[in-house]
């Protein structure tokens, strides 16, 4: 870095009133017989009193209100959306827990009804359902009958209704999110 | 002057749930955060949404605010960094400066309300040279001018040492004067003089 170079930087630190003393009669003594730098300083003046001359913008009236309803509304809708998503995990989870029964219990009526002798050891448990799928080539029970049973089970319509309610809910909080972006 | 304290019971007030103590916040804070949309975006209609934007994203934030840090420096640096990616998003066309208006000598006897236009004019011209720069330093100077901020301020609200800060206010000046000089000489009746003056 030359001399003029750091004399630049000098000036900026003058106009900012951080340069100590030492560097400021250092500055003073150099502006007094280098032309280029006088110039310099007085351009770097002239754009210092422009930005101090610039007036501060103020916020339109009735921002802070409109503010503050944007924010606690965006605060219910993300809570909101945080219940939805929680529903959701739940229902899955309760959905997989009663597929799993409802599979449980179709098994055992298909034992019941095409492998008598099978219910003799007392399959009524998931764990026991679990093991008979493992051997499920050796028994009479086949993906086709679990899968008509859990379609046709009751217990797993509401599951899966709760679930596309829980989607439907979610898609139209970010439609209306979209909205409010858009109109803002 | 508002007090550690006060910023405090708002944080905490807010947090809470509390409309009161979020309006104070947004009251205490809106004109320089507006102020810093509207230098960094350029128009008030975007530094209206950026400057809502970013209280919805502070009242949603307010939980990882550090007590120990100075409100005012979060919530700017908060509103820096929207601005920021505000403009990447926007992928700002930076405008040629061979555009750039003829600019007309400020002359202070013009009857009064001739003098306001140029006021505006002067405004305008103060923006324009602003979207030259670089947001990165366009961001430290606004801070500078217009929000009072001490280089340590800066710092804080940046997250940029204190050398760059220092060296980004003076490359901008350097960068904002170059500009001057070639297509606004007589912007200020002090630069003409001055410039006469070595001249001479």
């Amino acid at each position: 870095m030359n001399n003029c170079d750091e004399i630049l930087e000098l000036i900026s630190l003058q106009l900012d009133e951080a340069l100590e003393a030492a560097d400021a009669n250092r500055l003073t003594l150099h502006l007094t017989h280098c032309p280029d730098c006088a110039l310099a300083f007085s351009e770097l003046q002239a754009v210092d009193a422009l930005f101090h001359r610039a007036p501060m913008k103020y916020a339109p009236s009735g921002f802070t209100t409109r503010v503050v309803d944007a924010a606690f509304a965006d605060a219910l809708r993300y809570n909101l959306r945080l219940g939805v998503v929680g529903l959701m995990v739940g229902t899955l989870v309760i959905s997989v827990i009663l597929i799993m029964g409802q599979a449980s219990l179709v098994w055992t009526v298909l034992s019941i009804l095409f492998a008598p002798g099978f219910l003799s050891s007392g399959s009524l448990w998931m764990g026991e359902f679990w093991q008979a799928l493992m051997i499920g080539g050796r028994v009479s029970l086949s993906v086709l009958d679990i899968l008509r049973g859990l379609l046709l089970g009751p217990l797993l319509v509401p599951s899966v209704l709760s679930l596309l309610c829980g989607a439907f809910v979610t898609v139209l909080i970010q439609r209306k999110d979209q909205q409010t972006l858009t109109m803002t | 002057m508002i007090s550690v304290d006060q910023e405090k019971a708002w944080v905490q007030g807010a947090l809470a749930g509390d409309r009161t103590a979020f309006t104070s916040l947004v009251e205490a804070y809106k004109n320089p955060v507006y102020n810093l949309c509207y230098r960094m975006l350029g128009t008030s209609t975007e530094a209206e949404d950026a400057a809502q934007e970013i209280f919805v994203k502070i009242y949603r934030r307010l939980h990882t605010y550090d007590p120990d840090r100075k409100l005012s420096s979060w919530v700017l640096s908060v509103a820096s960094h929207h601005c920021i990616d505000r403009l990447r998003r926007r992928r700002l066309q930076t405008v040629d400066i061979e555009e750039m208006p003829e600019w007309q000598p400020l002359v202070s006897d013009r009857p009064q309300p001739e003098r306001q236009l140029l006021d505006s004019e002067q405004e305008a011209r103060v923006q324009q040279l602003l979207e030259y720069l670089e947001p990165g330093y366009r961001v430290p100077l606004i801070m500078h001018y217009w929000n009072d901020l001490s280089y340590q301020e800066i710092c804080e609200a940046t997250g940029l040492s204190l050398s760059a800060v220092k060296s980004r206010l003076h490359r901008a000046r350097l960068k904002l004067a170059e500009l001057m000089r070639a297509h606004a000489p007589d912007l200020i009746p002090l630069m003409a003089q001055a410039k006469e003056k070595v001249e001479a």
